[in-house]
């Protein structure tokens, strides 16, 4: 016994075994009804669990990436704005400090972003010094090329997922400088500082927002901090992160796993919108600290979305105006405008078009964007049709002040008929965000058989009702 | 008369030591502590032991207290709220245990007044694979729980675990609280092998298995993460890591049950005078063509008893009674279960609940049906 330590007691000895069967230790009932499926999704937890398991690490990760960002913009700002200092060198700051977040964010890959400024501005050289006015034409031409090639040639899946939504912001701001061109608005190409320091401004490199080119000169024109400044760079910090831990977390939580299929739909739905809301928060965030205000007045403010505009929406059209005014902006007045004289519907989907051929070749975000410009020309033209019918106010946009309906919006039918097309709307964006889901695909972008597989597994049932709406407004 | 007694009183002490100097001797009394499995409620465990013990850190529940060996007891006086979690784990593991083996001729019996390490039953005196599978099903339970545990701040001494950072500069980094799966593991090694004290074969396989239920819990840490980005792209992954679901651990323990190796008697014990030296040793496959075991590996050195008949010695119990698969061809098939007995069929009607339908949030209901049933049992 003695290699043995154990301390050996009499209970632990039995050797008597008098029946074996029916066992009874069984499974809980628990254990058995559980509606969850394990292998699936994540079982239920309480708050406490929630908080641990889940929010605690994503805020954590997220403050990690918003600080360094935020950081770098605040150097930016106490360099170039609280003293006077020469232009040039304020340009060179903002490139500096937009290289050190580029790197923190992408690494090495800022090579491609660089490379992309420096081909679009070698495009704007070429084209301005010729009498036709084809700069804007040129430079988008030569960036979408560079964009398609890096994707389909140079940068692997992940990285390019990485990388496309900053390097589609660079690509902006180029073209918009080239149509700037053409419309006189800007009366000469700008020095290659001014124009690399707008590129790459450390407010809006990585995020964006997309900002006018004046804008970003009327930085340094800008004094000091107003208290109003510090009050709305708060206010986006503590809503980014709101909207990080709904989208991470919450949105799991709320609806779990084994709900219906259409709930499970607008969960995933939702938790990419969610996940849209923080982005666009934090590049608002980064924005005002950098300095940036876009504005006319002086309230200190960028606006890049208005969450209640999208979740309860009065119209799809609502939806993709309020989704990213900036970019909404820049594809109105760049893409749309300059499509016009072909047709509204021409216009509307080669703007759709050239949107998504600004995201990459992403079967889904282009099947997504072409649906999407479909689905608002057949609502806009079907709610404008029925409101000259009814001469009541349920248009896609609000009535303006001059409305000559009979039934104005306060009316309680306007109100119901509208409410009823916003939740028409709320479902076309449960079916149409549900493919951005949380699956291994999302780290290289989601290929064109998991957006089939996910519509079909809908029926494709809002094609079929926005189809028989076109064709029912076709009718009429 | 005298020597008559004498010898009497002899046979009695023969008997009464017989036990302990057999071939089994010893075996397997590390796993006192599965007992804790039956130590009351969860419940009774919180408010007499945590509260108690964060008190005073010395009072335990006289179930537990009787089941935990000296360094185990400390374990759990040093790490206040952990005795939850190992009761938790050890019964997970029996449930896990039971659904691994529901088909199976041996289907992993226990019962409610078998204490201490004879809560499988006599089984594992013998060092076969179901022995091995019980060792680490138990001690990858007791990692799972304790880091699970570990993550929801239920243990004091513990908190998230921070460490694992990637290198910081690149975007691809993830960070937060992770299930703490350093502590889990630390703590089984400390707690699950403090029983596992001696030289020999059995000792060396018993730390084998307990270790091969551990890396099968770490190996399985899942990290979850979503993408954030502009137009679904993904500039920005936040990420956490997560234990795996018990049942997955459960699954592979089970396949390397299939899969088990056999490994010499005579492997001689560790080699003298290296660092850690509990740890280490290398087992040798009884079938010198195969490959050593490795980490991951289930290891026994005898055959298992074919569970076909009662056996009191064993403590098996045999099939007789048993419900069989008439249509399959597989170990839960009639003709495999019943060893070739033949079996008889009835039909029962069983009430079971059906139609169940989940309600938000968080119940189920169900209804009660009725339902007739063939029911195939062994001779």
């Amino acid at each position: 016994m003695a290699d043995y330590d154990y301390d050996v007691g009499l209970e632990g000895e039995e050797d008597f075994y008098p029946d074996f069967y029916p066992d009874n230790y069984a499974l809980s009932d628990d254990d058995k009804l559980s509606p969850w499926n394990e292998q699936e999704g994540l079982p239920p937890m309480s708050l406490y669990q929630l908080y641990y398991s889940c929010i605690y690490p994503t805020i954590s990760d997220g403050l990690n990436h918003i600080l360094k960002a935020v950081a770098w913009c605040v150097v930016y700002r106490i360099t170039t704005q609280t003293v006077k200092i020469p232009q040039q060198f304020g340009h060179i700051v903002s490139i500096a400090c937009g290289s050190m977040v580029m790197y923190h964010f992408f690494g090495h890959h800022l090579f491609y972003m660089l490379a992309q400024g420096v081909i679009a501005y070698l495009s704007l050289v070429a084209s301005a010094n010729r009498s036709k006015k084809v700069n804007g034409w040129m430079c988008m031409l030569v960036c979408i090329s560079f964009l398609l090639t890096c994707e389909l040639f140079i940068v692997d899946a992940v990285h390019w997922h990485m990388i496309r939504a900053a390097q589609m912001l660079v690509a902006m701001r180029a073209i918009s400088i080239g149509f700037q061109l053409d419309e006189n608005v800007l009366p000469n190409l700008p020095k290659p500082l001014p124009y690399f320091g707008y590129l790459y401004n450390v407010g809006t490199v990585s995020f964006g927002p997309w900002i006018p080119y004046k804008d970003y000169l009327n930085v340094e024109a800008h004094n000091r901090c107003l208290g109003r400044c510090v009050v709305n760079i708060l206010k986006t910090f503590v809503l980014s992160l709101l909207f990080l831990t709904v989208s991470a977390c919450f949105t799991l939580w709320l609806i779990p796993s084994g709900s219906s299929k259409w709930f499970l739909a607008y969960r995933d739905a939702m938790s990419f919108r969610t996940s849209h809301y923080f982005v666009s928060y934090l590049s608002e965030l980064t924005a005002l600290a950098a300095g940036i205000d876009t504005s006319q007045t002086s309230l200190w403010t960028v606006t890049v979305t208005r969450p209640w505009h999208v979740e309860l929406p009065r119209s799809l059209v609502e939806v993709v105006i309020h989704w990213n005014i900036p970019m909404h902006t820049w594809l109105k007045t760049y893409v749309f405008r300059v499509a016009r004289p072909y047709g509204t519907f021409v216009a509307i989907l080669g703007t759709y078009g050239l949107s998504a051929l600004l995201h990459g070749l992403n079967f889904q975000l282009a099947a997504v964007l072409l649906s999407l410009g479909f689905y608002t020309y057949t609502e806009h033209a079907i709610r404008q049709k029925l409101a000259s019918v009814f001469s009541a106010c349920i248009q896609a946009r609000k009535c303006g002040s001059n409305c000559k309906h009979q039934w104005k919006e306060s009316h309680w039918a306007v109100k119901i008929c509208n409410f009823c097309f916003s939740l028409l709307a709320v479902f076309h964006l449960a079916y149409l965000g549900l493919m951005f889901d949380s699956s291994k695909l999302q780290e290289e972008g989601y290929s064109w058989l998991h957006a089939i597989k996910k519509w079909k597994w809908l029926n494709f049932s809002s094609h079929w009702i926005i189809v028989s709406t076109f064709a029912f407004n076709y009718l009429i | 008369m005298s020597s008559m007694r004498t010898t009497v009183v002899f046979v009695l002490v023969l008997m009464m030591v017989l036990p302990y100097l057999g071939t089994a001797k010893g075996r397997g009394r590390g796993s006192k502590w599965w007992g804790i499995a039956r130590a009351g409620e969860p419940n009774n465990l919180v408010s007499n032991s945590i509260k108690e013990n964060s008190i005073t850190n010395s009072y335990l529940d006289p179930d537990v207290h009787a089941t935990l060996r000296r360094k185990q007891r400390r374990l759990v006086r040093d790490h206040p709220g952990v005795v939850v979690a190992v009761a938790k784990g050890a019964k997970q593991a029996i449930s896990e245990c039971k659904h691994q083996f529901k088909n199976r001729r041996w289907n992993c019996p226990t019962k409610d007044f078998h204490r201490g390490r004879n809560l499988f039953g006599k089984i594992v005196d013998r060092a076969c694979r179901e022995t091995a599978f019980i060792y680490a099903l138990m001690s990858a339970a007791v990692t799972h729980s304790v880091s699970r545990a570990c993550s929801e701040g239920a243990i004091e001494s513990c908190t998230c675990d921070y460490s694992q950072r990637g290198p910081s500069g690149a975007d691809w980094e993830w960070g937060g609280c992770s299930d703490n799966i350093q502590f889990g593991v630390k703590f089984s090694r400390e707690f699950v092998d403090a029983g596992e004290k001696g030289r020999d074969i059995r000792y060396m396989m018993n730390l084998h298995n307990n270790e091969a239920g551990r890396v099968h819990v770490s190996t399985e840490m899942r990290q979850e993460c979503k993408c954030h980005g502009m137009s679904g792209s993904c500039t920005v992954r936040t990420c956490w890591m997560r234990l795996p679901f018990f049942r997955v651990v459960g699954d592979n323990l089970k396949d390397r049950f299939d899969g088990a190796s056999r490994v010499l008697i005579s492997n001689t014990g560790r080699t003298p005078g290296n660092g850690r030296k509990k740890y280490n040793y290398q087992l040798k496959p009884y079938n010198p063509e195969h490959k050593a075991p490795s980490k991951k590996d289930l290891v026994y050195y005898e055959n298992s008893p074919n569970f076909c008949e009662k056996n009191l010695k064993l403590g098996i119990a045999g099939t007789q009674g048993r419900v069989c698969n008439e249509t399959s061809i597989g170990v839960d098939g009639c003709d495999l279960m019943c060893c070739g007995r033949g079996y008889k069929t009835e039909v029962k009607e069983v009430v079971e609940r059906c139609a169940c339908t989940f309600h938000w949030c968080c119940e189920v209901k169900c209804k009660v049906c009725r339902t007739k049933k063939t029911i195939h049992t062994c001779l």
